[in-house]
């Protein structure tokens, strides 16, 4: 009775709305997708270079409908996966970091503006070193991203190709 | 002086439940245990449970809510009130 009561006196006064909030999708973050996707744009790169080379002392530089194919979904994959790295510390950035982490790691701004950057450059180009710096700026990421979780990280080796180091939480 | 606020949101499920009423106190002193309703700049009005006093650092029950670390330290400034009494909604209701 007392709850109707108040329902009713809601309905009228609206009371406020404290939220015991949830935040979709419910606290997960985690920087894994980054690093995988911008160790599959380096693969892509380096498959990219590959291919060329095959195409040239192979075939004659010839570049016929399967090497088109080839090349297309190989460019349109290191596209995906570029922006996938965007994306996904757009959101961490976005989402996750606070005032009191920012005030923590203040450089966290600019490291985010960098991954931007050179995501985009991965885009625009062929371009290993850019692909490589990528990769590293988003292991510094996600080593800032474990310390405000208060988890401590080590670097290993990534079991898949290019098998670069990658940032890990060891828990 | 009193204060009634609505649960939105499973952050602090089983206790508070969405649709819940809560009493609030307005003046009160801070205990580790209490549960209290306060704007948070990024999440606007929340009602959490206190877990430290120096900082104040809060929590929600539910694995679901928002972290302490992503609510981070609570300035006294932003706190509404102290969970004084609580009315459940009921299956009915």
């Amino acid at each position: 009775m007392l709850y109707q009561a108040l329902n009713f006196l809601d309905k009228h006064l609206s009371f406020n709305e404290a939220k015991a909030h949830c935040d979709v999708p419910c606290g997960v973050y985690d920087p894994i997708p980054a690093q995988i996707a911008a160790m599959s744009a380096i693969r892509m790169v380096d498959t990219i270079t590959d291919l060329e080379k095959h195409e040239e002392q192979d075939h004659g530089g010839k570049r016929d409908a399967h090497y088109n194919n080839k090349i297309t979904r190989m460019i349109n994959e290191k596209e995906k996966e570029a922006e996938k790295v965007k994306h996904e510390i757009r959101i961490i950035w976005g989402d996750f970091f606070k005032a009191p982490q920012f005030e923590q790691f203040p450089e966290i701004h600019t490291l985010t503006h960098e991954i931007m950057l050179l995501g985009s450059k991965t885009k625009q180009n062929i371009d290993r070193e850019a692909a490589v710096a990528l990769l590293n700026k988003v292991n510094d990421f996600a080593e800032i991203f474990y310390k405000v979780k208060n988890i401590s990280t080590k670097k290993v080796t990534y079991h898949c190709k290019p098998n670069l180091e990658m940032v890990f939480p060891d828990l | 002086m009193l204060r009634i606020v609505r649960v939105k949101g499973q952050s602090m499920s089983p206790q508070y439940n969405c649709g819940d009423f809560l009493v609030l106190a307005t003046r009160f002193k801070i205990k580790v245990g209490q549960c209290i309703v306060f704007v948070h700049p990024n999440y606007d009005l929340m009602v959490k449970q206190v877990v430290s006093i120096q900082p104040i650092r809060v929590k929600g029950i539910n694995i679901q809510s928002v972290t302490e670390e992503e609510m981070g330290n609570i300035e006294l400034g932003w706190i509404r009130g102290k969970v004084i009494f609580h009315i459940k909604k009921g299956l009915n209701d």
